[in-house]
């Protein structure tokens, strides 16, 4: 007797099937009603949700804000995180997995543990400002709490953790002995970047930075705590209009359009993915 | 240039050169700079860590009282953390420890059937495993508000503001970890070894206890491990299915941000943050960080 | 072309000692093969002479140059590496272009030279493809072509042919010495494997343990070993546990099994300790009674192996391991169990110590 395997998959299946679909389709639905207020919808499907948002300045604003700090932490997170899972992935001894470990105990502590320490480095009296007071940099007290800047340190704390991971693994599918090759044969440190190490790893970096940009996307407590109640961004403004204007058609409409943004960008890195396979550059 | 410079003198001229510099003690710039350069990085990830921790062990007066580095080292706002997060605490716990066992529960069946069976359009079936993921947390949590009203309209039973509710939320976001770690140790799995346990006479249930399941243990640990702290961190599916006076221990700090600031929430944190420590490090001793991060790694 | 020369070099890696004092000189287009098991020291002399690791001590130099701390790319070198290392995302043209490019080279010089190259490799017309379209041994002879491109002092390889299956490997050690020969190349190859060493070298040193236990060519070292590691890591070799007893003009006599032997004097001839008789098994003979100034050892036979051309017989003389000897088939006719006498000449053997 064979083992069914395909029945044993069906309980799970149904499961997470049922729990995505229902939830899925009954938010989308909801955004083609009208709020009447109170929490109270519609129920004539209407699109006036959709328009408002392409039409009115404010949400394109915000979506276009999502999209700036998020391309932004984005690309500090790929400058800063693919040194570091550079350095871990070539590094021969046990320092390897200490340093790894660091990395992951940051990543698993929640973002508002970490707002805190935020909080406290940039207050008035804290170690930044009056570090940078005390060299004369600064002249008066400055904090990341409640700017756009603020937003895209948020978001790099939720995801620098993660990008050096998965970078690592990417640096893992370079073979140490290409680094060695383009060295005796003659390129010093920096030609063996730019010939052997970044062409390389641009496919899967390429691919890193599409997750990156979609986990800034939906990204919401570390935005909502550093944007500090001034800066919204699309999640942010999600919770705002659910819970406190208690709106769940435009909610479940704000919703919709990020859910729709971030699954375009997970169709282009999986169709970017096929292609570079296609041409050998992923070396799987 | 002269002859004279100390630059010309180093050119061989006929007997052997001296080697240039002693091994050990040089520190070519570039290498410094680029270690100094990822230093940043771990500076900027686990420096709020350390400052938490550090001022939480500052005694002061109530409103001058954070401080870092701590001045007048003390436990004493460890005493004042209030009834309410011990609540949210344990409700976090009890949160995550359920959603990680259910995800395991759930997650380790769907791995084996996806891995094993050859269903037709398997990638389909993952993707749907792995939506979870795809979604932003916001709109889950939107979508499953909005799920449970509908639900409670229907049949009278709203589930919003209760632990099953909850629950069901985080277990969502759980599974596609546990079957992502437990499916990347079965594509590794040589089925041979089921094979021979079976031909040496072990029952199906025999061999996938004593066989099977030590194998996938790994993968199953990493993706509980992922669930757990997942679950133990959230905030936006939390948020939109909590109650008032009935949250966990994150959003208890969100909304708490906006209020007075008491610091005995420094402690609190600082515990949790310890708590995780210890966490990961069972887990390094149980299965290895390199397994964890292995098998987690194309989650 | 360069020689090498390593002086009183050592490698540490934390507290484990990778060299040990070597000294060391390949001659100006020698083929020089680092033989030995893994871990025994060669990679790490063949990295070291690359410049990728920084020796503890010593002095590295290249013709007349100290390079001991010239990194890598200033040395001008060319390596061959176990895994290829060909860089997947470029060319073949690319690949061997590669070291010619980072010296400056002009399109049109980096076409010819490419073009002579595969000429070279008997590999003509692949210059577009990519290297995961290549196969190994072909992949293997674009490495080396890529590493000899611009004419380096040395050419370092490190066991380019463990990839490699059985028959594709000696064809492969045919065409490595051809491309070594025809460019007069000082040549430096790591290998664990003593027929791949003996298949191509001029010379061939055997290390153990972070040192060199013996240098010398193919023949000098399979017939003169000088320490039992050598004589048993070389070919098959048979070892007798056995005392020295005496001396007798030229010959050491030593006793064995119970029996006296002769062999040539050698440095073991004054051990007082427990020493070992090594004699090929090419050299033993099955006989009936001694002759004149043979060593002849009774034993048993216990087992009789055909292998084609030759039949492989062990007698068990008492001593640990039973003795193996390698016959032409016809010429054995001694059955399982018979008694027998096995016989060398004295100069067929060798007294050895530890």
């Amino acid at each position: 007797m064979k083992a069914r395997w395909d029945l044993i998959l069906v309980p799970s299946f149904v499961l997470s099937f049922v729990l995505m679909a229902a939830s899925q389709i009954i938010f989308l639905r909801a955004s083609f009603y009208k709020d009447l207020g109170l929490g109270r919808q519609g129920e004539d499907i209407i699109f006036t949700n959709y328009g408002r948002f392409f039409t009115d300045e404010f949400y394109l604003s915000v979506l276009w804000l999502t999209i700036q700090v998020s391309f932004l932490a984005m690309l500090f997170t790929l400058v800063f995180g693919f040194p570091v899972a550079y350095m871990i992935a070539r590094l021969r001894s046990r320092w390897a997995m200490v340093l790894l470990a660091g990395i992951v105990i940051s990543t698993f502590i929640t973002i508002v543990i970490k707002v805190f320490g935020i909080y406290i480095m940039f207050s008035a009296s804290g170690i930044v400002n009056q570090t940078l007071m005390g060299l004369g940099i600064l002249d008066k007290p400055w904090t990341v709490i409640g700017n756009d800047a603020g937003v895209v340190v948020g978001l790099m704390h939720f995801t620098l953790g993660f990008g050096v991971l998965v970078l690592y693994s990417v640096v893992q599918t370079i073979p140490r002995s290409l680094e060695e090759a383009a060295q005796i044969h003659g390129s010093n440190r920096w030609r063996v970047w730019t010939r052997v190490i970044i062409p390389l790893s641009l496919p899967g970096v390429t691919v890193s930075a599409l997750m990156i940009f979609n986990m800034c996307m939906g990204a919401f407590t570390s935005a909502a705590l550093l944007g500090g109640g001034r800066v919204f961004t699309l999640p942010v403004l999600i919770q705002r209009v659910v819970i406190m204007e208690v709106k769940y058609s435009m909610g479940g409409t704000l919703a919709a359009v990020l859910l729709i943004s971030v699954l375009l960008i997970n169709l282009l890195s999986i169709y970017l993915m096929t292609r570079m396979r296609k041409q050998r550059l992923v070396i799987t | 240039m002269t002859a004279s410079t100390p630059l010309a003198t180093t050119a061989s001229n006929g007997t052997r050169p001296q080697p240039q510099r002693q091994p050990g003690f040089h520190f070519p710039l570039a290498k410094v700079s680029f270690y100094g350069f990822c230093s940043l990085s771990y500076i900027f990830l686990l420096s709020p860590l350390v400052v938490v921790v550090g001022a939480s062990l500052h005694r002061g007066s109530r409103y001058t009282v954070v401080k870092f580095p701590p001045e007048e080292l003390s436990l004493y706002w460890y005493t004042q953390i209030p009834d309410a997060h011990w609540e949210a605490l344990t409700l976090s716990f009890s949160l995550a420890f359920m959603a990680s066992i259910l995800a395991c529960i759930v997650g380790i069946p769907a791995a084996l059937g996806l891995v094993r069976s050859n269903i037709p359009v398997k990638g389909l079936f993952s993707s749907i495993f792995r939506a979870p993921l795809q979604i932003p947390s916001i709109v889950t949590g939107v979508a499953f508000l909005q799920m449970y009203y509908l639900f409670g309209d229907l049949t009278g039973i709203y589930v919003n503001g209760t632990f099953a509710g909850l629950l069901l939320g985080h277990l969502f976001v759980g599974i596609p970890y546990v079957v992502g770690t437990v499916g990347a140790v079965l594509q590794r799995f040589d089925t041979r070894l089921e094979e021979a346990a079976l031909s040496l006479g072990a029952g199906r249930i025999t061999t996938f206890r004593r066989v099977t399941l030590p194998v996938i243990m790994p993968g199953v640990y990493a993706g509980g491990l992922y669930a757990f702290m997942v679950s133990f961190g959230d905030v936006p599916i939390s948020i939109f299915l909590s109650a008032p006076g009935f949250v966990t221990f994150p959003v208890e700090l969100f909304y708490g941000m906006e209020n007075d600031f008491n610091p005995s929430v420094l402690a609190s944190s600082t515990l949790v943050i310890l708590f995780s420590l210890g966490l990961l490090l069972l887990m390094q001793r149980i299965v290895g960080l390199e397994n964890l991060l292995r098998s987690g790694g194309g989650s | 072309m360069s020689r090498v020369n390593l002086e009183r070099v050592v490698k540490h890696y934390g507290s484990v000692v990778a060299l040990q004092e070597m000294d060391l000189e390949i001659q100006e287009g020698e083929f020089l093969t680092l033989l030995g098991p893994s871990g025994c020291g060669k990679t790490t002399t063949l990295r070291l002479v690359a410049g990728f690791i920084e020796p503890t001590q010593g002095t590295i130099y290249l013709g007349n140059d100290d390079v001991t701390y010239v990194p890598p790319q200033k040395r001008e070198i060319g390596m061959v590496f176990q895994d290829y290392a060909l860089f997947p995302h470029m060319t073949i043209a690319d690949n061997i272009g590669f070291g010619l490019k980072e010296r400056g080279a002009g399109k049109e010089e980096m076409r010819n030279r490419v073009g002579e190259l595969l000429d070279l490799i008997h590999l003509p017309g692949v210059e577009d493809r990519y290297p995961a379209e290549l196969s190994g041994g072909q992949a293997q002879r674009v490495a080396v072509a890529r590493a000899v491109a611009y004419a380096p002092r040395v050419l370092l390889m490190d066991e380019p042919l463990g990839a490699l299956d059985l028959k594709l490997r000696e064809a492969m050690q045919i065409e490595l010495r051809r491309i070594q020969q025809e460019l007069k190349i000082t040549t430096v190859y790591v290998t664990h494997d003593q027929g791949e060493a003996m298949n191509m070298s001029d010379r061939i040193v055997v290390m153990n343990l972070g040192l060199i236990e013996q240098t010398g060519n193919a023949e000098d070292i399979y017939n003169n070993p000088r320490t039992k590691f050598v004589a048993d890591f070389i070919g098959s070799i048979n070892f007798l546990p056995a005392m020295i007893v005496g001396d007798e003009g030229e010959w050491t006599v030593a006793e064995t099994v119970g029996t006296k032997v002769k062999v040539p004097k050698s440095d073991a001839s004054s051990s007082s300790g427990e020493v070992a008789i090594a004699v090929r098994p090419e050299r033993l003979e099955l006989i009936a009674n001694g002759g004149d100034g043979i060593n002849v050892v009774p034993g048993t036979v216990s087992n009789k192996i055909f292998n084609g051309n030759l039949m492989r017989v062990f007698v068990d003389v008492g001593a640990d391991e039973p003795v193996v000897i390698e016959l032409p088939p016809a010429e054995v006719h001694s059955e399982t169990g018979d008694s027998v006498n096995i016989g060398w000449a004295p100069q067929n053997g060798q007294v050895l110590t530890e």
